[in-house]
């Protein structure tokens, strides 16, 4: 799967959603993404990570995507930091 | 059908404040995300952390996924509420949270 491909995949989470993704190994299966979204504001680190890996569910249980390593923040906790 | 050992996993879970299921032990981590884990509860203040192995015991590690619905290992729990992986507790350490969580 493609950072590209990753990256609107995520985005469909919930509007306003950004994504950068990273490709940690260059081999399009190891992947670091940082998504900042309103949706995360008042939801757990936990739920956060399993609301967007459900975005790429399918992908990461037939192994196409081998590793996706995840940082989510809200909006205001990005600028804060 | 609910894992017939996830009683287990309630007993361990409920052992200590934290409790972390990794590969290996503290004092000898065998996996880099278990290890890292580690440092980043010590670096958070937590002087007692339990920990269970899952390489000893493969059907408590079954058990663990299967009671968190979360299919890697390490997974660390405080006040025996899942807390998440070595991403999400370094996320945590970073905003601040985790000091939080253990402070309760």
């Amino acid at each position: 799967m493609s950072p590209e491909q990753i990256k609107n995949r995520i985005e469909t989470l919930a509007p306003g959603t950004k994504v950068t993704i990273k490709d940690l190994t260059g081999t399009q299966n190891h992947y670091e993404a940082t998504v900042i979204s309103p949706v995360f504001e008042g939801r757990p680190t936990i739920e956060q990570h399993r609301m967007v890996f459900g975005t790429v569910e399918s992908e990461v249980e037939s192994g196409d995507v081998h590793a996706l390593s995840l940082k989510t923040y809200t909006p205001e906790q990005y600028s804060n930091k | 059908m609910a894992h017939p050992l996830i009683s287990k996993v309630k007993e361990i879970v409920s052992s200590k404040p934290v409790v972390i299921f990794m590969k290996g032990s503290p004092e000898s981590p065998q996996c880099g995300f278990s290890a890292k884990s580690c440092e980043v509860l010590r670096a958070a203040g937590v002087t007692d952390l339990g920990s269970f192995d899952v390489l000893s015991d493969e059907a408590v590690r079954a058990a663990v996924k299967e009671y968190t619905q979360w299919q890697t290992i390490p997974q660390v729990f405080i006040h025996g509420q899942f807390i998440g992986g070595c991403d999400i507790v370094s996320e945590m350490y970073e905003k601040g949270e985790l000091k939080k969580l253990l402070e309760k």
